[in-house]
Parts: C-alpha cells; sequence; structure tokens
C-alpha cells in the first residue's frame, strides 16, 4: 500500500488548508472502509489523507430549525452529520422518529463491523450506484450541506450525483451534514433491498418509498439504487400512486419502476435478473407502506 | 474411551494468543535485512514465453535480483507427478517448462530491499509470450482435435489411475456385475446430468512465509501449509539439495482446508534465500492467494441408477469427468475418493463407474476438504432422493433398506473395516432430529407446512443425505506417523516434551496432541509441552489431511509414550523414545474393476437441512442444520462441534452462495466481495452438531477421523431441501439467488 500523510484538523480552517493544498492530491476521510481498500488496491494515490470525524457538528444527529441557506427546510430539520456511523444512524431514536426509511436503509449497509465504521457523508461521497443510504435521501428529499475554503452551500439531493463515483462536489469541499425536513404524522416508508447474501455484499436491486399524508390522501415517493448511473426517483410511478394506492396502482408503479431502470450484467448479476427484482422488490416496498398506513 | 483427558472439553493451547492477537502466523515473522519478494504470474491461460528480459527491472535501485526458470536447478515440482515448471519459461532442460497453462503460473520473482522496489522492478520485466490455443471445458479437452497441454508422457508407471492419454491425467473404473443386464428388471430408473462446481478455500491467512540460512547452513523456511516433511522434499528436489539441508517450520496457520498441501511460496522463498544467502519475505494478497492455489475440482456427471418394486438397488452407471485445471497436483487421489464415494455405502449388485481428470486452461484442481468425496456424494445422495421418490419411498426408509450391512461387500468387493453402525446411526440421528418418525410402516418425513407470519411467497422443504470417507490417504499407501516424546524429572516426572510435525491448520491438532500424550504418560496435562512443528526436530508424521492426523498421530503417541516410560522405568534420563506408527496394511484398486481394499478406517456422517426459499428472489434462508457424526470416540468434544460447524457452514457456501466463475481461463472472482463465502448473518439459525460414538478398533482410544465428514453430505441435503420446498431438482449448483429464481420459472 503506498503510503500516505494523515491529518486529523479539529477545525474547518486547518482542514480547508489541508483540502486545498497545491500540486498534492489530497483526499477526505470518514469511516474508511471505501478509502482504505482503494488505496489498497492502488486505484486511488492520495498524498494526503483528511480524517473529517474531529470537525465541528460531522457527528452530531440534532434537530434544527431550518438550515443556513436552505429554504426547504421550514420547520423542525433533522440535522445528521457527514461522519455519523451507520449503525448510530440505524439505532437513532431520532432518526427512527419521522425519517425511519434512512434508518432502514442504513441499517442494510455491509455488516455490522463495517456500520460501526462507515458514515452517511461517505456513502454519498462514494456515490456508488448501489449505496444504500442514497435512495433513502433521495424520498426524504434530503439537502446536502456542502463547505468549502469559499464558504458553505446546501444543495438538494437530487442534484448531487451525478454518475457513478460523481457528484456536485468541486475540489476542496467536503459533505458537511444532510438535512432532512419535517415529514407531517402518519408518513410511512420502508427501503427494501436484495444480495446474493445476506450480510456484507453489494444491493442487486435497493427500493425506497415513502407516503406522506397530503391534501386528504398521500404524496408518494418512490427512489431505486443499483439500477442506474445514479439512484433514481421515479415521478411516473410517484403520479400513479399519489392518485390512489390500491393494488392496480401499486402494480403500475412496479412496473413504472421497471421502466425507468437500466440496470447492468455484470459478475454479480444479470441485467435480466435485476430487473425482475426492481419490479418484485418495489411491490413489496410499496406494500410495507400500505400495511404501516392502514395500521 | 473417556479419560482424566481423552473425552474432555479443555480450552485450546493456542486460544490466548489467537484471540488476543499475538500469535506468530508466517506473515508476522520479519529478520533484520532481509528482502522482499514479488511474483510475476502469467496473467494468461496458456502461452508459450518466448523470452524474458529482466535487464531494466535489475536497473531499479534496491532490485536485488530477478530470477526465471533458468535460475531453477530441477524446474518441476509436483506431489504426485512434476508436470508444473517452478518457473515457467526458456532457459531450463525440462521440456515443456517454456509453456504457461493458467494464469496462475510462476515466470518469474523479484527480490528488493523495499516492497515498492520489487513491485517496480516486476513491472519493468519484459515477457514476450506466444499465446496458444485454450481449452477450459475437461469435455471438450477429451477431444481429439483439443489442444494438447502437456508434453508426452515418459511412460514410467507412479500410479496406475495416472495414464496421461492426451489430456486425461487420471482414470479409476469400477466394474461389477453387469449394469446392462439389469435395467430390464427395473421398477425405476433414474437418469441425471450434475454439474458441481469447484470451489476457493478461501482461508483467513494468504500465503506468506520467510525464507533464510539458519546457523547450521540449512536453507530454512518458515510457512504455512501441511505436511512439513513434504514441503521439505518439494524443496530440496528443485533446488537440486540434499533434504537435510532444508529446513521447513510451521507457525500459526490461518487454514488451509486442502488448499495449502501443494506448493505455493516455499520453494520460491527457499530459491532466493539459497542463492542470495539473505532473509526473503513474501506475502501474498488475497488476490494473488486466489489465483495463484489450486480449487476444488468442478465435475460433470451422468449417473443413471435403477431400483425393483421392493425398493432394492439394482444397478448404477455413472460416468464423470473431472476438471483438473493445468496440472496433476492431486487429481488422482482426489479422484480415487470420488469414485469409493459415487455410489454411497450402498448394496448395489451391478455397477459401472467411470471417472476421469482431464488437463485444462483453468487453475488446477485438487485437495479441497473432502477430497473428492463431496462431489461423489453430491451424486450419490442425489440420485437415492431421487429414486426414493420414484418409488414413493421415504428417503430414510430407503437408505435403511439398501445400506451394506456389516460383512456385506461395498462396490470395490470389500466389505467396510468395521460393522458401519454409523451408517444407520448418524442417518436416524439427523432425521429425527429435524421430525422424522418411525411408524408401524415404516420411517416418515416431517411435513413443511407454512409458520404462522410466513409471507404467501416463502416455501419450505426438509432435506437429508448421508456420507461415508476414508481415514487416511491409503490405496496401497503405507500411511504411517512419527512422534517422539522426552521425559525429564528425577525421581518423578518433571516434564514431558512432545515431538510431532502435525499442521495445526485451526483444527487444533496441538491442543488434542497434548490430551493425548497426557492420557497416555498418565500424567498430569500441565506437565505436557507440545514442541513446535520443524523438520530439524521432528520426524514426518504426514500431512495434516484426509481427516487422518487425530488417528495417526494418537496412535503414534501412545506407541512413543509406552517406550519413554519403559526406558523412564530403565531408569534412563532424560527418558527418551520415539515411535513411527503403520497403518493397517491396504491395496491399490485394481484398475479396471476397481477391486481391492483402498482404506483401513471410515467416518460417518449424516445431515439434514431444513430450508426456506423466497419464491419471489431466490434468496435461500436455513433455519436448521442438522449434523449427525460418528467420531468414534471424541478426544476433545467441544473442538469437535468446532469442526462440525466449520464444515456444514463451508458446505452450505458451496452449495449456495460460493460461485467461482473463470471466463475462457481467467478467474473473475478473484476478491472476497466477488467470491461469496457465508457470512455470520447467512448461517443457519440452528446447526446442531450430534456426536455418535463407535469405538474404531484401531483409532487411539476408539476415535476415527472426521475434519472433513461434515462438509461432506451438506451440498445433497440442501439439493433435497430445495426440491421439496420449490418441486425442482436443480441438478447444480452453487444454488445463487439468481439460479434458484430461474429454475423455479423452468430455466
Amino acid at each position: 500500500m503506498r503510503p500516505f500523510d494523515y491529518y486529523q484538523p479539529e477545525s474547518f480552517d486547518e482542514a480547508f488548508k489541508l483540502l486545498t493544498m497545491p500540486d498534492k492530491v489530497v483526499m477526505p476521510l470518514a469511516g474508511s472502509t471505501d478509502l482504505i481498500p482503494m488505496v489498497r488496491d492502488e486505484r486511488w494515490s492520495p498524498d494526503i489523507v483528511v480524517d473529517i470525524k474531529e470537525l465541528p457538528g460531522l457527528r452530531d444527529i440534532k434537530p434544527v430549525a431550518g438550515g443556513p441557506g436552505c429554504g426547504v427546510c421550514e420547520g423542525e430539520c433533522l440535522y445528521v452529520g457527514a461522519a455519523v456511523r451507520m449503525s448510530e444512524i440505524a439505532r437513532s431514536p431520532l432518526v427512527n422518529r419521522h425519517w425511519g426509511v434512512l434508518a432502514q436503509a442504513a441499517g442494510a449497509v455491509g455488516h455490522e463491523q463495517v456500520r460501526n465504521r462507515a458514515t452517511l457523508g461517505g456513502n454519498m461521497g462514494t456515490a456508488s450506484p448501489a449505496g444504500d443510504t442514497l435512495s433513502a435521501l433521495l424520498v426524504l428529499e434530503a439537502e446536502v450541506l456542502i463547505q468549502g475554503a469559499g464558504g458553505e452551500r446546501c444543495i438538494p439531493v437530487t442534484k448531487f450525483f451525478l454518475g457513478p463515483r460523481k457528484t456536485a462536489l468541486r475540489p476542496g469541499e467536503i459533505i458537511v451534514a444532510v438535512l432532512l425536513p419535517p415529514l407531517p404524522e402518519g408518513s410511512a416508508g420502508s427501503y427494501e433491498r436484495l444480495s446474493r447474501r445476506r450480510g456484507a455484499d453489494l444491493a442487486l436491486v435497493g427500493v425506497s418509498a415513502l407516503a406522506v399524508p397530503y391534501a386528504g390522501g398521500y404524496q408518494w415517493r418512490l427512489a431505486l439504487c443499483a439500477v442506474a448511473p445514479t439512484p433514481i426517483r421515479v415521478p411516473e410511478a410517484e403520479a400513479v400512486l399519489s392518485a390512489g394506492h390500491d393494488a392496480v396502482s401499486l402494480e403500475q408503479a412496479a412496473q413504472l419502476a421497471l421502466a425507468a431502470s437500466h440496470p447492468i450484467d455484470d459478475v454479480r448479476a444479470t441485467a435480466a435478473y435485476r430487473r425482475e427484482m426492481v419490479v418484485r422488490l418495489t411491490r413489496r416496498a410499496l406494500q410495507h407502506v400500505v400495511e404501516q398506513l392502514e395500521h | 474411551m473417556k479419560g482424566n483427558y481423552v473425552g474432555q472439553s479443555l480450552p485450546r493451547i493456542d486460544a490466548r494468543t489467537k484471540v488476543t492477537g499475538t500469535a506468530p502466523y508466517p506473515g508476522d515473522f520479519s529478520m533484520e535485512g532481509q528482502l522482499i519478494m514479488k511474483v510475476l504470474f502469467a496473467g494468461r491461460p496458456h502461452a508459450r514465453v518466448v523470452s524474458i528480459d529482466t535487464r531494466e527491472a535489475e536497473q531499479v535501485p534496491g532490485c536485488v535480483a530477478v530470477f526465471t526458470a533458468a535460475d531453477v536447478p530441477v524446474n518441476e515440482y509436483g506431489l504426485q507427478y512434476p508436470d508444473q515448471p517452478v518457473l515457467c519459461g526458456p532457459g531450463g532442460d525440462k521440456a515443456g517448462a517454456d509453456i504457461v497453462r493458467f494464469v496462475g503460473d510462476q515466470v518469474a520473482v523479484v527480490v528488493a530491499e523495499t516492497a515498492a522496489a520489487a513491485v517496480q522492478a516486476r513491472e519493468l520485466i519484459t515477457v514476450e509470450y506466444e499465446d496458444l490455443p485454450v481449452v477450459t471445458d475437461p469435455r471438450a479437452a477429451l477431444q481429439p482435435d483439443a489442444p494438447r497441454l502437456h508434453p508426452p508422457y515418459p511412460g514410467i508407471t507412479i500410479h496406475p489411475e495416472l495414464v496421461y492419454e492426451g489430456n486425461i491425467v487420471s482414470r479409476h473404473r469400477i466394474r461389477r456385475g453387469d449394469v446392462d443386464a439389469a435395467w430390464a428388471n427395473a421398477a425405476v430408473i433414474v437418469e441425471t446430468e450434475y454439474e458441481i462446481p469447484g470451489q476457493e478455500h478461501a482461508f483467513l491467512q494468504p500465503e506468506a512465509g520467510l525464507g533464510y540460512i539458519d546457523e547450521e547452513g540449512r536453507v530454512t523456511v518458515v510457512v504455512s501449509s501441511q505436511w512439513a516433511h513434504e514441503d521439505r522434499h518439494e524443496i530440496a528436489h528443485a533446488l537440486g539439495l540434499e533434504e537435510e539441508q532444508v529446513r521447513v517450520i510451521y507457525p500459526a496457520i490461518g487454514g488451509a482446508f486442502g488448499g495449502k498441501e501443494d506448493m505455493s511460496v516455499q520453494i520460491i522463498l527457499a530459491l532466493a534465500a539459497w542463492k542470495l544467502r539473505r532473509p526473503v519475505k513474501i506475502v501474498w494478497s488475497r488476490e494473488e492467494s486466489i489465483v495463484g492455489h489450486h480449487k476444488r475440482h468442478r465435475v460433470f456427471a451422468r449417473a443413471r441408477w435403477a431400483a425393483d418394486g421392493e425398493g432394492q438397488l439394482l444397478a448404477a452407471e455413472t460416468k464423470i469427468v473431472a476438471d483438473a485445471g493445468a496440472y496433476t497436483y492431486t487429481t488422482n487421489k482426489v479422484l480415487g475418493n470420488l469414485v469409493l464415494t459415487v455410489n454411497g455405502p450402498y448394496r448395489i449388485p451391478n455397477v459401472k463407474t467411470e471417472v476421469l481428470g482431464v488437463y485444462t486452461n483453468n487453475i488446477p484442481g485438487g485437495a479441497f476438504r473432502g477430497f473428492g468425496a463431496p462431489q461423489g456424494n453430491f451424486i450419490a445422495e442425489s440420485q437415492m432422493n431421487k429414486l426414493a421418490e420414484a418409488l414413493g419411498l421415504d428417503p430414510v426408509e430407503f437408505r435403511l433398506r439398501n445400506l451394506v450391512r456389516a460383512g456385506e461387500p461395498m462396490p470395490w468387493g470389500k466389505p467396510l473395516p468395521d460393522d458401519a453402525r454409523g451408517l444407520t446411526d448418524t442417518l436416524i440421528a439427523a432425521a429425527e432430529a429435524v421430525g422424522w418418525r418411525k411408524s408401524d410402516t415404516g420411517w416418515v418425513a416431517p411435513r413443511s407446512a407454512a409458520r404462522p407470519g410466513d409471507p404467501p411467497a416463502l416455501q419450505r422443504g426438509t432435506g437429508i443425505a448421508l456420507g461415508v470417507k476414508n481415514v487416511g490417504f491409503s490405496f496401497g499407501y503405507q500411511e504411517n506417523a512419527w512422534a517422539g516424546i522426552e521425559l525429564r524429572g528425577d525421581a518423578e516426572i518433571a516434564e514431558a516434551r512432545v515431538y510431532a510435525a502435525s499442521s495445526d491448520v485451526g483444527q487444533g491438532t496441538r491442543t488434542v496432541i497434548r490430551q493425548m500424550a497426557a492420557e497416555a504418560l498418565e500424567l498430569p496435562i500441565e506437565k505436557v509441552h507440545v514442541e513446535a512443528t520443524d523438520t530439524a526436530i521432528t520426524g514426518s508424521s504426514g500431512s495434516c489431511s484426509a481427516s487422518r492426523m487425530t488417528f495417526m498421530i494418537g496412535n503414534a503417541i501412545r506407541g512413543a509414550a509406552a517406550a519413554a516410560l519403559e526406558k523412564w522405568h530403565d531408569e534412563e534420563r532424560p527418558a527418551q523414545a520415539d515411535f513411527t506408527y503403520l497403518a493397517p496394511k491396504t491395496t491399490q484398486i485394481d484398475p479396471e474393476t476397481g477391486y481391492g481394499h483402498p482404506n483401513f478406517s471410515y467416518g460417518y456422517v449424516a445431515v439434514a437441512a431444513e430450508i426456506a426459499v423466497d419464491t419471489e428472489t431466490g434468496a435461500l434462508h436455513f433455519p436448521c442444520l442438522v449434523c449427525a457424526n460418528d467420531v468414534g470416540q471424541a478426544i476433545n468434544p467441544r473442538m469437535v462441534e468446532g469442526q462440525i460447524e466449520g464444515g456444514v457452514i463451508q458446505g452450505l457456501g458451496w452449495a449456495t452462495t460460493e460461485n467461482f466463475i473463470e471466463k475462457d481461463g481467467r478467474p473473475l472472482t478473484t476478491t472476497l466481495s466477488t467470491y461469496l463465502i457465508p457470512t455470520i448473518a447467512d448461517i443457519p439459525d440452528e446447526v446442531q452438531a450430534i456426536i455418535i460414538e463407535n469405538a474404531e478398533q484401531h483409532g487411539p482410544w476408539g476415535a476415527r477421523g472426521m475434519g472433513e465428514m461434515p462438509f461432506i453430505p451438506v451440498a445433497a441435503a440442501v439439493h433435497h431441501a430445495l426440491r421439496n420446498a420449490t418441486g425442482i431438482w436443480y441438478n447444480r449448483f452453487p444454488v445463487t439467488v439468481e439460479r434458484v429464481l430461474r429454475g423455479l420459472k423452468g430455466k
């Protein structure tokens, strides 16, 4: 493994000085479950690695009243720091209060040892099409709080993922937190995923579904991962479900999810199998939400 | 026979060091002034090495040497037949040594002051290849126009089954009665084609080692493998040295499962240390390990079996083609066990079996827990479950009707050496544990009903399989094991030192050796110390494989203890004695009929599996796996349970998620994120280990071998359970989620 210099700054100023060092390959590190294997396999060659876990606020889970620069976050949002670990998210009473679909997705990442290291910000920064938490963030319409040497900005998560391992982060920027907008009482969500074995395996398909009470009915949101270059929302299916979630609409939504998917063939599974699983897992996720709504 | 120490679940002697992370594995050893070695693998499945230019590599600062074929004194290696070059390339006098035949063939080794320099130098080696036609399907390799992978065989008979005709490495046959005359009398005939996968060992610790010249001038390697004295022999042969000039030491070993029987880093480490007179260290990555060592044999089989209306077996005709990969390794011995297990432990009057091991350009097939028995067992037990179903008989009932009774001949013409009651005992124990019940009309299988809370897509089933396997290699080989004991003290024995070259691959052999020595010497166990496995201080105890070590070393310890105690009573101080145990005689099996007495002892085992199938996704879940194993006498029952649990879970991985994919001779699953062994989240909700103890007459304190047995029937039991859950016989595995679903869709 090629050696690198490791820093653990405690202030943003210090961090951004390191992250913008000229003529150096500098990479941020949070859980290191992705970075270390990539360096070991000589696919990444950082000169400097900046551990961001000790930066102020990066390990917080807390209710906040709106986010700086985030217009949509009116009322009480949930702030989840970028360096919060998956195991903490999965067990957090705050996350589980309204945003349980994210807790479910975080609890599906890797296995217990990985979840004890891997972070939400890392999962986002890696931007694997198969990242479990990403489709959950899409249906929660999260805002991404980003900071760089030039200041802070906030963008909707829908604009964050640009392609496999490509994000809207500019050089020297890091993810600070996500802000989860409030959800009304009576909302229900579900994350379904399938892999070749139960523990420590990438999702072949992941589906997040969420129903939010709205104007006497529900506004539905549906997102998929591992079936396209980025996690995707499926607005066509959402429209059908929001008009009424009877058995016919559920089936139609599952088919629309399929139409939106473009999975690949690889050593893990064929595209044909993944397509079939999109339909079945979407159906399951929707049914789980409906069961909660009827409860 | 239980004693003060035999039959007691004492803690392992290495438990503390392993749990605290201080146990020294080969990769943990370093010496002052050591060099780092890196291997240049062929990376292509079949090619002639036209030239190797190392000049640029040698200019890299820190690069000390680059060794190629021309540097290896006797450039050949092979446990059964030396058909593999140590390093592939031109410049030697060994015919065919300039050909690479699989991606993991070693072409050059670089030795440098640092790992970085070694890697850089390796990149600067220029190898000119002339690619040759590739054959990866052993059935295609049998065709007359298939590329021939090895030079013609010189024709000296080493083992009668090693035939080397075209690409055929080995042939085994059994001929008994007349199968062709039997079909007409059959009430049912079951004919099936099976495809049985290879398997990667995925031991925790990839290959690693340290080579140096010791204080007595011996070239010494600290490595992890399974038979120290065989390593020494192979190293001495390739380096053109006397065995006394070579020393092999085994420290803690992070698993082997047969995957460390053949040479990986042993010879090249010794070569570099001998030539450079400096310590040399190598540690393989996981990918190097997966490419660089052999796999379980892939097998293609066609089986046609028949039974009469009374539920008695009439005939079994089975033809098998096994993928030996690029080199012989232990193919002939693995397939020898396959031929003994492929007809099961059943009374079959008419048997016709043919087993071929065939060269291809895949990674070689070789030793892996069960050593051919799992493949044979899958075929036999699947045929039995299918025949029972065709006859409308319960599969337990059907087996009990057909099991060989004491003294009845097996398909090779001789009976099992004991009364084999373990077959019945293990079968019934496993069956009852998952709900089989005996009624007035015979055994009745449990009903696989839905349980409260089951989603509609879930289907449940239960399956069963029975297994048998020989203890030791035998087939005429005089099985032997050496042990030495030194008693120190004055009036009373203050200390006993036990010497044995047994490889502690994780099974706990050193703990068991200590227990058996304390028992034999009638000493408090605190006074007994087991010395290191080191060829400088021990004789050969043989390989830690074939479920043989406890049986063999236990007898050797008993002999050595008796001799040492006699000397002690004769006032010798210290009293030293050693003893080489020779197992009962066996014979080869006849190349045409299979007739013979190939083994002196067998182990018996049955597995029952409960499965739950998600019919919408193909995902499998196992509520319960039961393994009943006749171990004769558990020397350490807790460690026996550990072997059972580990064995059945490894078998479950082979049956379900472990999908080793090679395309055109190139492995695609060279990481543990693409090649999936079961995790803690994938194991059954419950693994029930049932220890049965029918004493083995020749075994120490009645013990018989058991290390491989629990693995053997798992795949067949899963296959049966899946059939009962889904109505489908898959006939090939691993039953990955995708394959399960394809089957459910009738594809």
